[in-house]
């Protein structure tokens, strides 16, 4: 890679770069901070970048470390939430015997036979981004680094300082919330 | 199922986990697998909870979604632009040095 242009570069890849942090540490300002961070790592390691993958893939490679380290130093001055019983919303879709309160219209409901090819529609992406976007901080967190990034749950625990068990627990809840809200605004509206 | 015989739908109500469990075992199944009898007991639920069984499908899909996430999406938000002159002016002052 010849000299590198930054300002092409916060052109290029500038607002990509910022969605894909924004999506997982959800504050502007830290945002643009891992951003910046990125490309000056970027700059930095731009002679040894050997140009096996697309400028931008790698690029967000570097992003993707710094987002994992920037959960795992903040989690460490937050405490951990009370994870024994389901919040509010999600409680209230079970009656006291913890059935679906399918009278009251909770419950899955049938999302026809084409549900799967929702991933074909670009605006698909929009809703499940705005629906990820709703989700407690910490359990978005926990669950874009077990279902994008891959992470092992192992990795996932140590970055956010939870053990096994709060994983799956805050992953359920996740979960949980998500295919509520994939219902009520894309699959039956 | 669910309009058969009254006594094996209650039988099957009593006898297997309730829907909140058994969206958790769904979850949890996702992580790691869950023992045979966890699997027959979700199974025979199925019988009577076709909301479960949607369930179990709907997590499916939701997985398979994130999976095929595309990493960059054209939606918005984007950078404003006083950020981007911020991030070109200190990426300036660093090749500088």
């Amino acid at each position: 890679m010849a000299r590198v242009d930054p300002d092409r570069w916060v052109d290029e890849h500038g607002d990509c770069l910022f969605r894909y942090a924004l999506l997982r540490v959800r504050d502007d300002s830290v945002a643009e901070d891992l951003v910046q961070e990125t490309f000056l790592a970027g700059l930095k390691a731009a002679e040894r970048f050997a140009g096996q993958s697309s400028e931008r893939s790698w690029l967000v490679g570097i992003l993707k470390h710094k987002i994992i380290d920037h959960i795992r130093k903040s989690c460490r001055e937050r405490p951990v939430e009370r994870l024994d019983e389901l919040p509010k919303n999600l409680a209230e879709q079970f009656d006291e015997i913890n059935h679906w309160r399918v009278d009251d219209g909770f419950g899955p409901k049938d999302w026809g036979p084409d549900a799967a090819q929702a991933c074909e529609q670009k605006e698909f992406w929009g809703v499940l981004d705005g629906c990820l976007s709703k989700l407690p901080a910490r359990m978005a967190q926990a669950f874009m680094l077990r279902e994008m990034e891959d992470a092992g749950s192992e990795e996932v625990c140590k970055a956010l300082a939870i053990t096994p068990t709060n994983l799956w627990v805050l992953l359920h809840r996740a979960r949980m919330q998500l295919r509520q809200c994939l219902e009520t605004n894309w699959f039956v509206k | 199922m669910i309009n058969g015989p009254r006594f094996l739908v209650n039988w099957l109500a009593r006898h297997t986990p309730p829907c909140g469990e058994v969206t958790q075992l769904l979850s949890q199944s996702l992580e790691q697998p869950l023992s045979l009898r966890q699997r027959i007991g979700i199974r025979l639920h199925y019988l009577i909870c076709i909301w479960c069984e949607r369930y179990m499908r709907q997590l499916h899909l939701l997985r398979d979604a994130m999976h095929r996430h595309p990493h960059e999406t054209d939606a918005a938000p984007s950078l404003s632009a006083k950020a981007r002159a911020r991030l070109k002016r200190s990426l300036a002052d660093q090749t500088e040095k």
